[in-house]
């Protein structure tokens, strides 16, 4: 009797350990599978203030909701999606959209528009590898056109002007974030070798390209 | 007497070094320019497969220890 009522115990047990393992697996299986085709979001560092005291003669701008841009589009390589804004992450980088399809606009730095050097920024391959929205961002050549749709649904019109790839820790940042001659659009994405120590790509695309 | 008075040192260098340590961090995000941002997931691909394989694994034999159960009940 006491035989019995201990095996049937132990078979709970097994059953309910079994049962606790598979959900756990089945759930680490879900989160890796959003995370790595869908959805990796990043978490922000605190907020910054705009960039008024640095000495730099870029213009601090206060956007009204209208003026924020909500719709990147690029005809020669086929991207037309959605603009996110996105400020700073926990490592002091300018923090990346929270999917591989959309892109991120710098809220700390310059409308697109106004003179200034406004920034925006898109994955180049999500977690298996696949092409990310600013794949083909390094096709580009001077010359070609790039718009911006403002939430007030107004258009603004760039013209690239020249691509550049650089290693990552050579990337000119103030030329990237705070070059204010004209009114400017910066693309930038990752490119070259994934580096395992730094969890990154080891050199950076930028596309520069000014108001039409 | 000296006890206290070392762990009161201590604890005032400690402080100082915390805040110290604190501003210093604050520091590097309040710029008006940061550090290039990290767009590329790519790399993680291994790592990735290899977690959904062994997971997809037990996930299965998990199904089918509960299959056989049923089947046995």
């Amino acid at each position: 009797m006491a035989s019995a009522v201990r095996h049937s115990m132990r078979g709970r047990l097994l059953t309910g350990m079994v049962g606790l393992v598979t959900l756990a697996a089945a759930g680490v299986f879900l989160f890796v599978l959003v995370h790595a085709v869908w959805y990796a979001p990043e978490e922000e560092g605190a907020a910054v203030a705009p960039p008024s005291s640095s000495g730099s003669s870029t213009p601090t701008v206060i956007a009204s909701a209208k003026d924020v841009p909500v719709r990147l589009s690029i005809p020669s390589i086929n991207v037309d999606t959605n603009i996110q804004d996105v400020g700073i992450g926990k490592t002091g980088n300018m923090a990346v959209p929270s999917n591989y399809t959309d892109v991120g606009w710098y809220r700390y730095g310059t409308l697109p528009g106004v003179v200034g050097s406004a920034v925006i920024d898109g994955h180049v391959d999500n977690g298996f590898g696949l092409d990310a929205v600013f794949k083909h961002i390094s096709d580009l050549k001077p010359g070609d056109d790039i718009y911006l749709q403002a939430q007030s649904g107004e258009e603004l019109h760039f013209v690239v002007e020249d691509v550049e790839t650089y290693a990552a820790a050579d990337v000119p940042l103030q030329e990237l974030f705070t070059r204010a001659d004209k009114a400017r659009l910066n693309l930038i994405t990752c490119a070259g070798q994934w580096e395992p120590d730094q969890d990154a790509y080891d050199h950076r695309t930028v596309v520069y390209a000014v108001l039409a | 007497m000296t006890f206290l008075k070392k762990t009161f040192q201590i604890g005032t260098a400690t402080l100082l070094a915390w805040t110290v340590a604190g501003i210093a961090s604050a520091q590097v995000v309040a710029t008006s320019t940061p550090g290039t941002p990290d767009t590329g997931a790519g790399g993680e691909m291994v790592t990735n497969l290899v977690v959904l394989a062994i997971a997809a694994i037990i996930v299965v034999a998990g199904v089918a220890f509960f299959s056989n159960r049923s089947a046995k009940a």
